[in-house]
């Protein structure tokens, strides 16, 4: 492969077009189909939902135990929907002690119908490879410092099994009603590279 | 294979890019679409999916 000499390939604006226009031509798609997806993928498949989710479970105790048991219920209990194919929902509960951080190793897998969007350095070799061989180094290098008595588990996401973190709630939001509670969930403390417990009342 | 899933395997990765720089490329939700679409259409299925991207980032890493 690296001995054949290749013509450098179009840009990726101009290789998606071409695509675009192949599968009109020759898969029938939709003409509206790109608007209609992307506007739908905008507007549903956000970080707010996991936040709903995971602030609903730090104020009723019932639901967070459902929540655990079965993700995917969980998440069609409160509306959101998740592909057919991902299947199962697993949500995993951090505590003093333990620490729990997903990785895709395998590509860019998440539920993110729940979550959003994978971010970018979720995506990275870098992190996929180093966060399952040195996840105290990484969470650090990444500001998450842990201390040596807490237990890391790292969770790969597979096909049809997808992760999402249940935070610890910041001491100082005690109380606080479950919407203004789901404005402090981010998506990275979802993913497990960050925790909440600094966040200040 | 020596790839990054053989966690004996290949090293040298480095530190993570993050937080990730903010990008606005418009080719990113046209393929998010476009690969909607093909695996809504039978085009090809997720398997094929994962095979492709793992043999286009072990060309890129060799």
């Amino acid at each position: 492969m690296t001995d054949t000499k290749r013509e450098a390939p179009a840009s990726l604006e101009k290789r998606a077009a071409a695509l675009e226009i192949v599968l009109r031509r020759k898969a029938d798609m939709p003409k509206n189909f790109v608007a209609e997806f992307t506007e739908h993928a905008d507007d549903a498949w956000i970080t707010a939902n996991g936040a709903q989710m995971v602030a609903r479970a730090w104020t009723d105790p019932e639901y967070r135990a459902r929540m655990l048991v079965d993700g995917t219920a969980a998440a069609r209990e409160l509306g959101f929907e998740l592909p057919e194919h991902h299947r199962n929902l697993v949500v995993l509960e951090n505590t003093p002690t333990v620490h729990n951080v997903i990785v895709c190793t395998l590509c860019s897998c998440t539920a993110y119908t729940i979550i959003g969007a994978a971010p970018d350095w979720y995506k990275d070799l870098d992190y996929r490879a180093r966060v399952v061989r040195e996840s105290r180094t990484v969470l650090r290098e990444m500001g998450l410092d842990l201390p040596a008595t807490t237990e890391i588990r790292v969770w790969d996401t597979t096909a049809d099994t997808r992760y999402m973190v249940l935070p610890m709630q910041p001491p100082a939001t005690t109380g606080w009603p479950v919407q203004k509670l789901a404005t402090i969930v981010t998506q990275d403390s979802m993913i497990g590279v960050t925790r909440l417990e600094q966040v200040k009342g | 294979m020596d790839g990054l899933h053989d966690l004996g395997g290949k090293q040298g990765f480095g530190r993570v890019k993050y937080p990730s720089a903010p990008h606005n490329e418009n080719w990113r939700p046209l393929v998010r679409a476009l690969h909607a679409f093909a695996i809504e259409s039978h085009i090809y299925n997720m398997d094929e999916f994962r095979h492709a991207i793992e043999r286009d980032r072990l060309r890129r890493l060799s």
